[in-house]
């Protein structure tokens, strides 16, 4: 034990100095999470907006790069009404990609889930759709790391894209 | 697995960020520093549980937390820097009555906060009679009077 006076106290005066320095440093670099976390390399956020987009723009989908494990997803697909057939439109998702989710909801609820080999195809009624058909496959990540992932309309165009599940 | 893996996290986070935080935030508790501890504990524990609320989750983390209290506080009897970093060190801000300015702008402390618990603990007036004041590991200042001859 040290002896300062009539104290004894174990002080350490050089160990304190390096401490304020680390603390120092480790705030800055808490701040540099913050902001990383509000523009969107950490989860939603503006700079992780990401549009998918088959080259004829007859299919899009808007989504985060970076997403979090367990919380809600919202994937928004933009489909032209031209893509589907005898007032039916069959939207696929590629399996491994569904494996990596927990599908809560879809807006509208598609008709009918069929399994089509490795995809999964979600039939859609259309009669009297607009346009543009928007559909919104509500879901959330049960695994961490990057998920590449397919989707498509069954017998037209594919997009491809890649999310990123923070653990 | 995942449930030790997730507390042996949190618990590895929490001693991190409340070391680096310093010793004297989240020391006087508050009331709003209070409400503030109880919103991080809510925080940590649905990261800790996730959707699991099973009790032998429950008792899982429960052994973890415990766990690595009991191996830490082995590590820091054994080794007496690892102590030193786990839980800081004191620090002295007065002695004799002259305050160390740069130890106390380092550490958030002031002279009213010293004063304040000089009063409360020793019931003294002002900064001549205090010997040493010192801001403990924990972040609560300790006042050692000067004795009256």
């Amino acid at each position: 034990m040290q002896k300062i006076g009539d104290l004894e106290i174990n002080q350490d005066l050089g160990f304190e100095r390096r401490s304020w320095r680390v603390e120092r440093v480790a705030w800055a670099i808490a701040a540099l999470i913050l902001v990383a976390a509000l523009l969107g390399f950490l989860g939603p956020g503006p700079l992780g907006k990401a549009t998918a987009a088959s080259p004829d723009k007859s299919l899009s989908m808007d989504y985060f790069r970076v997403e979090r494990y367990a919380a809600p997803v919202e994937l928004r697909f933009h489909i032209a009404r031209a893509l589907a057939k005898d007032g039916e439109l069959q939207v696929w998702l590629d399996r491994d990609f569904v494996e990596a989710l927990e599908i809560k909801h879809i807006d509208p609820k598609p008709e009918s889930v069929q399994i089509n080999g490795e995809r999964f195809v979600y039939v859609f009624r259309t009669a009297s759709a607009p346009e543009t058909l928007r559909i919104f496959f509500h879901v959330e990540p049960n695994k961490f790391g990057k998920t590449p992932a397919r989707a498509g309309v069954v017998n037209g165009p594919e997009i491809r894209f890649s999310q990123f599940y923070m653990p | 697995m995942e449930s030790v893996i997730r507390g042996l996290i949190v618990y590895g986070f929490l001693l991190l960020v409340f070391r680096l935080a310093g010793k004297r935030t989240l020391s006087e508790t508050t009331n709003f520093e209070l409400v503030l501890l109880l919103i991080i504990s809510e925080t940590t524990q649905q990261a800790m549980v996730d959707r699991d609320h099973s009790i032998t989750n429950g008792f899982l983390l429960i052994l973890t937390l415990v766990g690595c209290t009991v191996t830490l506080a082995w590590f820091k009897q054994r080794f007496p820097k690892c102590d030193a970093v786990l839980d800081d060190v004191p620090t002295i801000v007065v002695e004799n009555g002259r305050a160390h300015k740069d130890r106390m702008t380092k550490l958030h402390v002031d002279e009213g906060d010293i004063l304040e618990s000089a009063r409360e603990l020793q019931a003294i007036e002002n900064m001549d009679q205090i010997k040493y004041a010192i801001v403990e590991r924990n972040g609560k200042i300790t006042v050692i009077p000067k004795r009256s001859t």
